[in-house]
């Protein structure tokens, strides 16, 4: 074993090399504010590691990017997990990043000769951003893309070149095939290179300079210390509460709580550092300082216990948390949830209270100015000051905008209701691409576009929900806008929307016709409430309703339509009987609206389609709009059609809850089947798994 | 960074101990070029170092390990995900093919989900198919048990009728079998299971497979 050594240090100098990374000398021994530069490191190679391992799984195109993901996420074991760390240490590094920047300023390492080391964290802190953004764009997800669709155009308002920083930047005009191949050669080749070199030069200036040697620790500057800590938790509890609606509800109270105990504590120190000063104060300032110490083991081994707990920290929210995937990007869907990144939400927000070239550049330049100045302006003592207010400031208005960003996200009825659309959405798209069609060659996004669930609501919401009212919503989950005036079509054609056709009061209610013109001089309520139809036994018109609502076939009544094919067959002839003076039914009538499939698919599309027809209301039509295309009396195009034949499919198919349902646990399949399969309320619980 | 020379012998001691000296004089030259006070120098080593060198290496190598694991994992994914069973595939009808015919080429065309795509109809390799009597089609895949380049089938050669391959020369009978001008091909060719249930009503049906080409035996990959 020595003589292996030997031979390799020989030829490689590895004993020499080690010696020189495990004993740098640390002045005053090992501390655990020297950790921040080992858990970036440390965070670097967890990014290095996990993104080699994820770029064997990703293809960049705009329809594989985000089924790659998908499948990588979904499908493979562990790739959940894979990138879900790699996601997650990103989050760390940026606070990690930001910390050690603060640890870096208060300990004034800034200050000469170590002016360029600062400027080369400076560097790293912009690569590392840089590296959020592109990274944040790869899944092709409606965030990233939306995100980045904010991005690039701030990017393309760059005073002087913005118009052609952006086209460079995305590889064309618009976002798509060359802005995911550019984006995943700059986060996966240029960027981390870049990284590298820096990083290189860092911890190369930084073992040249050495750690620069804690200030000499007197009464007067632990009182210091102490006296800053309490105001800047005290900042911060101001901050968190001017914001406290940013968080939610349920962690309220940890969030007053853990940093007022933090204040508490740090005035108790001050406060005992008073108290015992009298005793104590002449030997303070003549304690002997501790004693020098190497790198290895004691820094090592703290640096490794950071190290640990910031893993830790990423696997808890990999595993508690998760890492989203949100739906395609489609540039035709205007995505209201789209927000960057957290660590962006700060600028983003700033956006809301400033112009464009201010609060994009302006501002974040003139920071990035001071910052970058800190060396110069830091060289007399209340430059340091300065210095440090500023940063306090700085960061302080960072967490005041994020917060904002955050409450306004948090309180806004209309960013949840995006919010919940997205997650919707996200959801379906998983269970269509897990259906057995799978996704096809043509991408993930026309799983939702071709989908009556998804389409079918949107497309009410924005053509139907003026006058027609879907379970007191608009049929997007969201209050109407104006009064309803026309009938609320959720469960059209169902039992109980023909059991509403059969009696009176609800034919007349405002949920029904009540709204319409209709409803004045109705023949159809005349009749219901007249002696003939009063002398029906209840059951026979029950038996009718059924019938009535057979004709429409819907899914969820498959199984208790097959069960009541007696019932049917008389409410069958009961129609025929007491419904044709004024409805053509299977061939008798000659009048009034065609009760012959009744709801089915056909008989909706065509109905949506013209209304006036004939077939339909006629002339009596008071003002549903014909959305197929309108033709003149003489047989010509009017005007073309306000709804395509598929969108109006996609309306009828949701109202009729034909969409692709993933097949029941397989659990419990075997039992259910001969046991107790009889009529019931609920028939959407009684279809047997097969059907 | 002044360094003495590298002393030689590393005794079992902890690494802390051994190397210790090598690097004082370079730190306190450091620590002068700053301009500031070296402090005390370093105090004597801790009675348990050994402990702390221990639990440095054990928590830096565990962290290390967790995302490499993970990785590894998801990298190695295709190993844990391997089945043979093929794709059942229609060739033709069986009226297609003429009994005591030569052989007839026909793509596989199948439904078939690689990784997150699922594709309809989509070519997935060569076969060829020949109708030896009434109710007997045998179906060879075209890929070369050798290296799995396409065989060609020739209607002349020294010893009639073969299939030939462009790559390497391999040279297989009608049958399947080796010819006598074969070079390099270990095995015939790959025979294809036929569906003779489907065959009875009047169509060809296939189980596509690969094999694994360079062997003797017929050891299915897919």
């Amino acid at each position: 074993m020595k003589s292996l050594l030997n031979w390799l240090d020989n030829r490689t100098g590895i004993r020499r090399l080690t010696r020189e990374a495990l004993f740098e000398n640390i002045p005053g021994g090992a501390r655990w504010r020297y950790v921040w530069g080992s858990t970036l490191t440390f965070a670097i190679l967890v990014e290095f590691i996990t993104g080699i391992m994820l770029w064997m799984f990703y293809s960049p195109s705009a329809n594989s990017a985000w089924e790659s993901v998908y499948h990588l996420q979904e499908n493979v074991k562990g790739g959940d997990w894979l990138r879900g760390i790699h996601h997650w240490t990103a989050q760390f590094m940026i606070v990690l990043l930001v910390l050690h920047l603060v640890q870096v300023v208060v300990d004034g390492a800034y200050k000469a000769p170590r002016e360029f080391n600062f400027w080369f964290g400076l560097a790293l802190l912009g690569l590392t951003m840089g590296l959020g953004l592109t990274g944040y764009l790869l899944p092709w997800d409606q965030k990233g893309y939306w995100a980045t669709e904010v991005a690039t155009n701030i990017v393309g308002n760059t005073p002087l070149i913005g118009d052609y920083l952006k086209p460079l930047l995305i590889g064309g005009n618009e976002a798509g095939h060359h802005t995911l191949t550019r984006f995943f050669a700059l986060h996966a080749g240029v960027l981390p290179a870049l990284l590298i070199g820096l990083i290189v030069l860092h911890i190369y200036l930084f073992r040249k300079h050495g750690i620069t040697p804690a200030a000499h620790k007197t009464a007067a500057s632990t009182r210091h210390f102490w006296w800053v800590s309490c105001f800047t938790m005290g900042f911060a509890m101001t901050m968190v509460g001017i914001n406290w609606r940013a968080f939610p509800e349920e962690s309220r109270p940890m969030v007053g709580i853990v940093p007022g105990v933090i204040t508490v504590l740090c005035l108790l120190r001050v406060l005992y550092l008073y108290v015992r000063k009298r005793g104590l104060e002449e030997e303070d300032d003549v304690r002997p300082r501790r004693g020098d110490a190497y790198f290895w083991p004691d820094q090592v081994l703290r640096d490794a216990i950071a190290c640990a707990v910031v893993m830790g920290g990423v696997l808890f929210f990999v595993g508690q948390v998760g890492t989203e995937l949100s739906a395609p990007a489609d540039p035709s869907e205007n995505y209201s949830a789209a927000r960057p990144d957290w660590y962006f939400m700060a600028l983003f927000a700033l956006l809301k209270d400033f112009d464009l070239i201010t609060g994009a550049f302006v501002i974040p330049g003139v920071v990035a100015t001071v910052v970058f100045l800190m060396p110069f302006i830091g060289r007399k003592r209340v430059g340091h000051m300065f210095n440090l207010v500023f940063l306090v400031v700085v960061l302080g208005g960072f967490v005041h905008y994020t917060l904002a960003a955050f409450t306004h996200d948090w309180t806004s009825a209309g960013h949840q209701a995006a919010v919940a659309v997205a997650h919707r959405e996200a959801d379906r798209v998983r269970v269509l691409a897990k259906s057995p069609d799978g996704i096809p060659p043509e991408g993930a996004i026309s799983l939702l576009r071709n989908d009556p669930l998804i389409q079918g609501p949107k497309l009410f919401a924005k053509n139907c929900a003026s006058c027609h009212g879907y379970g007191g919503h608009d049929g997007m989950d969201q209050q109407r806008k104006n009064q309803q005036s026309a009938s609320d079509l959720k469960g059209f054609a169902g039992r109980e929307w023909s059991r509403k056709i059969l009696n009176a009061e609800s034919f007349a209610h405002p949920d029904f016709l009540g709204a319409t013109k209709l409803i004045e001089g109705s023949k159809m309520l005349k009749f219901l409430k007249g002696d003939s139809f009063g002398a029906l036994p209840s059951e026979e018109v029950h038996a009718i309703g059924v019938a009535l609502s057979a004709e429409a076939q819907l899914k969820a009544q498959r199984a208790i339509d097959a069960a009541d094919v007696d019932l049917i067959e008389e409410g069958r002839e009961l129609l025929s009987i007491e419904c044709t003076d004024c409805h053509v039914y299977h061939g008798e009538g000659e009048k009034g609206i065609d009760l012959t499939g009744y709801g089915n698919r056909e008989w909706q599309i065509s109905f949506i389609r013209n209304p006036s027809h004939k077939r339909f209301y006629g002339k009596r039509n008071e003002r549903m709009s014909i959305f197929g295309p309108k033709y003149k009396e003489d047989g010509s195009l009017e005007r073309p059609a306000q709804l395509s034949d598929q969108e109006i499919g996609f309306i009828v198919d949701w109202l009729r809850g034909e969409w692709y349902e993933p097949p029941q646990d397989e659990g419990t399949e075997g039992g259910s089947e001969g046991e107790e399969l009889t009529e019931d309320d609920k028939p959407e619980e009684k279809l047997p798994p097969a059907g | 960074m002044a360094i003495n020379d590298p002393d030689d012998d590393i005794a079992d001691v902890p690494m802390s101990q051994a190397l210790r000296g090598v690097r004082d004089g370079g730190a306190q030259e450091k620590l002068k070029e700053g301009g500031e006070d070296p402090g005390e120098p370093a105090s004597p080593v801790d009675a348990s170092p050994l402990r702390r060198e221990f639990l440095s290496i054990a928590l830096g190598g565990a962290i290390v390990a967790a995302p490499t694991v993970v990785g590894l994992r998801v990298v190695l994914s295709p190993l844990f995900s391997r089945k043979a069973g093929g794709i059942v595939a229609r060739l033709t009808t069986l009226d297609s093919l003429e009994v005591g015919g030569p052989p007839q080429a026909f793509k596989v065309i199948a439904d078939k989900t690689d990784a997150w795509t699922t594709y309809k109809d989509l070519p997935l390799g060569l076969v060829y198919a020949q109708r030896f009597a009434e109710k007997k089609v045998v179906v060879f895949s075209a890929s070369c048990p050798h290296a799995g380049c396409a065989v060609e089938y020739r209607r002349e050669g020294a010893h009639g009728a073969h299939y030939y391959c462009p790559c390497h020369e391999s040279s297989f009978r009608t049958d399947g079998s080796l010819a006598p001008d074969n070079t390099q091909a270990k095995r015939g060719l790959d025979e294809l299971e036929v569906d003779q249930e489907k065959l009875e009503k009047g169509e060809v049906w296939v189980r596509f497979q690969k094999f694994k080409a360079g062997i003797t035996e017929k050891k299915a990959v897919s």
